[in-house]
């Protein structure tokens, strides 16, 4: 919000220069955004509206702050009674408080130059002088004003929920439909203005205006914020509504526009009428200064607290009785207070101090430790790790936002895979090998989430990407502690990886052969995993390796080979792996490296041949199958 | 003694070497098949019984291994050869995956805290809109709620869902079901409604804190927020600040600064007392029970840390980003 500072200065004789009260206001009140020539930009905290939204409510900080007298201008007291032709009735308990003043004008013409500077420093434009003055209350005081050409009001002021359907034109000509729960100022005939809001072009001033209805009226936060929402009208006036105003404000706005309208319009009041049907109530909190260090861990003297406290123009009784200025609607509590005494006092006066406790052991959810367990493994393995967004999931499987950030967006994600996709269509010109995966939580359509692990892997140059990935699986599933995993296939191209029998995830190998994906249910994988493993020893004695190729019919898999060679009896035989595979459109070929060991002897080659015999007996009982 | 003393002259004999020759020298001197002390000393002791082959032996056999072993060590020092390669050839890039900056982040961040008795506890991001604002004292239909431009999720109950705005959620969640006092943080995603730009994400992840206990204070909050970024920042010279500030489940409520080097001041994120009217919607006693509350952004962290430009790099899948951590 802009404010002036010479106005601010008008009000706290004695500020220091602009740039050192930005300085300081930023670290005691609110923070500065900018300041530019006389303006100084301040960003109000959504809980003081109520009396900092306004030159008298920086002005009072900034003297408390500084200990400087403010000098507030005049304000006219209202009469104590209302009287004359002026007739305002409240059907709407959203209005807590209206006060009308209906007046004769000499001139509406413009206004003084002084005003209009601060209006512009402030970022309005300056209208005419009727509607300047009652911008410029607003700014010095903070309560929205508005005015009625009194001439075009058919009887008196009535303040009404709207009528279903019910239509205004604002001042600048925007035809708006409102609902029932709005609340609107009209007269016997029509709406005038939507209330807190706008005005109406039914009763606009014009230049030809002789008499006018100044309102300075108080309306519930709740109502205004809402109708603001609904029609999505934003004013200086909603604004301020919206986040609450005292009605003991609207009396010094209605007793400022007094003043003012007889300055700069030739004013005379002709009738008063101020509807308050229930008074805000006083707020008085005791200030315990035990508590405030028991708070803040700062020993200060009381007085020195109370002090604070009355140079924010709060009342305080010797015995520590605080009474809350009315326009101060964020100070409830105690702990307000504190808030009040610590930041003026200064909460660079705050030294640290090592908390003094029971000791509590550390009981973190197992979930982070298992997390990082896994992101270590996997990364060990050359893969990258990701984070994609949350979202970019689709209308099958995903739970859909309501206000998405575009049409992508729409759908919360209920696989990574996705996310990891468009890395690697992304990347996959810059790199020959690409590994990556992600944790992260996906969301089921009725937005359950769980933990999951996804991989990708990318082979630019080969079309290796099924067994480089399944490997990474089963060493991820292996350092994650989960023991039993296997593969089985799934729906069309994709497989199923199964833990302890039941689906826990997906692979996949793109159709060009070049990329494969792999997720996983985490959480999944957390329950099944077990913190042991059992330690087999390492023979002492040499082994001998021999290696067999063979020819491989079709419908026979090589698992089926090894299985086979593994049961085969041969005896000795530590370890079977395959180190070489090829399949083109007629044959598919493998050789396979038979690891033979022993835990009493050194194996002799005549051993080994003897077992060799074994494997080689069961592969060729496979029909089809031929050694090379 | 004596031969601790023989032990101490030869050693440092040894280590004078300044070449091979030197070295050889000494070696005759003492190891020599001739005239070599320790030699000679090796040949009396055959010349003994049994008993005083016992009690003297394994000593000077001692000797003459701890000798030996100085010698070939030291040969190596003084040793000729060289390296005979380029070195300025460009080393082979080892082939190794990388957690990613958020994630070193995050551990760290955990790790600090583990180390002052801070557990780690996680909670949904799919949130309720009672989890998320009304149990934090963020009133419904005021502009207040502004301050978190919110992601809502279509939902046909009564119930309104939204992707939680921060992960203050975690910790009334955890206050549901732990009794005081305790310290806690909660790190992960979060989501705002809101245009992106080199300082905004719509997904982002923070850490927030919770400690209470019948005597926290601010000046507590003080001590082991500057314990936690003396930390994060080793190396470099940290000052924090608190400015003024205004968050709904706080009372009073600051703005964390922090100074590195002398530079200038950088908004970190906010914190305050816990509200009296927070810890009663949990059923603690606000007279009682009394503590502080932080959050600060993982992403931001990291970039000040590591001088990282732009937030969105973290989200951008950039592997040559992320390659560089």
């Amino acid at each position: 919000m802009k404010f002036s500072y010479s106005l601010l200065k008008k009000f706290a004789p004695g500020i220091p220069t602009i740039n050192k009260f930005a300085d300081e206001l930023a670290l005691k009140s609110f923070e500065v955004e900018e300041t530019v020539g006389d303006m100084i930009d301040i960003k109000i905290t959504a809980n003081r509206w109520s009396d900092a939204a306004s030159h008298r409510g920086i002005a009072r900080e900034a003297a408390a702050i500084y200990g400087l007298k403010e000098i507030f201008p005049a304000v006219r007291d209202l009469a104590k009674r209302s009287y004359g032709a002026l007739k305002v009735e409240i059907k709407d308990v959203s209005c807590s408080r209206y006060i009308g003043i209906l007046m004769d004008i000499k001139k509406v013409g413009s206004s003084p130059s002084w005003m209009q500077k601060t209006l512009e420093v402030c970022g309005m434009r300056p209208i005419n002088g009727v509607v300047d003055a009652l911008n410029y209350i607003m700014l010095e005081t903070g309560q929205p004003m508005h005015a009625f050409d009194a001439d075009k009001v058919k009887g008196g002021i009535i303040v009404r929920k709207a009528k279903k359907g019910e239509k205004i034109t604002t001042i600048d000509n925007r035809e708006i439909e409102l609902s029932v729960g709005d609340t609107v100022i009209a007269d016997a005939e029509k709406a005038l203005a939507i209330a807190g809001i706008k005005g109406g072009k039914a009763a606009e001033i014009t230049d030809k205006t002789k008499r006018i209805i100044i309102e300075s009226a108080c309306f519930t936060a709740g109502g205004i914020y809402r109708t603001a929402r609904n029609i999505k009208l934003q004013t200086d006036a909603s604004q301020r509504y919206g986040h609450g105003m005292s009605p003991s404000t609207a009396a010094i706005g209605a007793g400022r526009a007094i003043l003012l309208m007889e300055d700069i319009c030739g004013g005379e009041v002709r009738s008063e009428c101020d509807i308050y049907p229930k008074k805000q109530g006083k707020t008085v909190l005791k200030f315990d200064i035990e508590r405030f260090s028991k708070i803040t861990g700062v020993k200060i003297p009381k007085d020195k607290a109370f002090m604070m406290l009355r140079r924010l123009g709060f009342k305080v009784s010797p015995a520590g009785l605080v009474e809350v200025p009315p326009e101060r609607l964020d100070v409830t509590i105690f702990e307000d207070l504190v808030e009040e005494v610590i930041r003026i006092y200064g909460l660079d006066a705050i030294q640290a101090v090592a908390p003094v406790v029971s000791l509590v052991p550390v009981h973190s959810d197992e979930s982070y430790a298992y997390k990082e367990r896994v992101k270590n493994a996997i990364a060990t393995l050359g893969y990258d790790e990701i984070y994609s967004y949350s979202f970019g999931g689709d209308p099958t499987s995903g739970i859909e936002l309501m206000n998405p950030m575009n049409q992508e967006k729409r759908f919360m994600r209920a696989s990574i895979i996705p996310g990891l996709e468009r890395i690697i269509d992304d990347s996959s010109k810059k790199f020959d090998k690409i590994g990556i995966f992600e944790i992260g939580k996906v969301f089921d359509s009725l937005g359950k989430e769980h933990w999951s692990l996804a991989f990708a892997v990318h082979h630019k140059k080969d079309d290796q990407v099924f067994r480089d990935l399944k490997g990474a699986v089963l060493e991820t599933m292996r350092k994650g502690g989960v023991v039993d995993v296997s593969f089985a296939p799934g729906n069309g191209r994709q497989l199923m990886i199964e833990i302890e029998g039941k689906k826990a995830g997906i692979f996949e190998v793109s159709e060009e052969g070049r990329t494969a994906y792999a997720e996983a249910n985490l959480e999944m994988m957390m329950a099944s995993a077990s913190q042991e493993f059992e330690y087999k020893p390492i023979s002492p004695y040499p082994s001998i390796m021999r290696d067999i190729s063979v020819w491989i019919p079709e419908g026979v898999s090589v698992g089926d080979m090894m299985q086979g060679m593994e049961r085969s009896g041969a005896v000795n035989l530590e370890d079977t792996d395959i180190i070489d595979y090829f399949k083109d459109a007629d044959r598919t070929a493998a050789t396979f490296r038979l690891v033979f060991q022993s835990y009493k002897e050194t194996l002799s080659d005549s051993q080994a041949d003897t077992e060799m015999k074994k494997i080689i007996s069961v592969l060729e009982a496979i029909p089809g199958v031929k050694i090379r | 003694m004596e031969l601790e003393r023989l032990k101490k002259e030869v050693i440092g004999e040894v280590e004078t070497a300044l070449n091979l020759q030197d070295l050889e020298a000494v070696r005759l001197k003492y190891l020599g098949r001739k005239q070599g002390i320790v030699t000679a000393m090796l040949k009396e002791l055959a010349l003994m019984n049994v008993e005083e082959k016992r009690e003297k032996g394994p000593a000077i056999q001692q000797l003459r291994s701890d000798i030996e072993s100085a010698i070939s060590f030291r040969e190596k020092e003084v040793g000729e050869g060289e390296f005979s390669g380029d070195i300025t050839l460009p080393p082979i890039k080892p082939e190794i995956g990388h957690l990613n900056l958020i994630t070193q982040t995050e551990n760290e961040i955990r790790r600090i805290f583990e180390g002052m008795n801070f557990s780690i506890v996680e909670g949904p991001e799919i949130e309720e809109e009672k989890y998320n604002f009304d149990s934090l004292n963020i009133p419904a239909d005021h502009p207040a709620r502004e301050m978190w431009d919110t992601f809502w999720l279509k939902s046909e109950g009564k119930k309104k869902y939204l992707l939680r705005t921060h992960t203050s959620p975690v910790q009334i969640r955890y206050m549901e079901k732990h009794e005081p006092p305790f310290q806690i943080i909660s790190p992960g995603r979060t989501f705002r409604y809101e245009a992106t730009d080199a300082t905004h994400e719509t997904n982002f992840h923070q850490c927030e804190g919770l400690m209470v206990g019948k005597n926290i204070s601010l000046a507590n909050f003080k001590f082991v927020i500057e314990e936690f970024f003396r930390r994060f920042f080793a190396g470099k010279s940290v000052e924090v600040r608190f400015r003024s500030s205004y968050f709904p489940f706080v009372e009073p409520g600051v703005e964390v600064d922090v100074k590195l080097d002398n530079a200038k001041w950088l908004e970190m994120g906010g914190a305050g007392m816990v509200h009296p009217s927070v810890l009663s919607g949990v059923k603690y006693d606000p007279k009682e029970w009394q503590g502080f509350a932080f959050g600060f952004g993982i992403e931001r962290l990291a970039m000040v840390k590591y001088g990282i430009p732009d937030a969105r790099m973290f989200m951008s899948g950039d592997l040559k980003f992320i390659k560089k951590f």
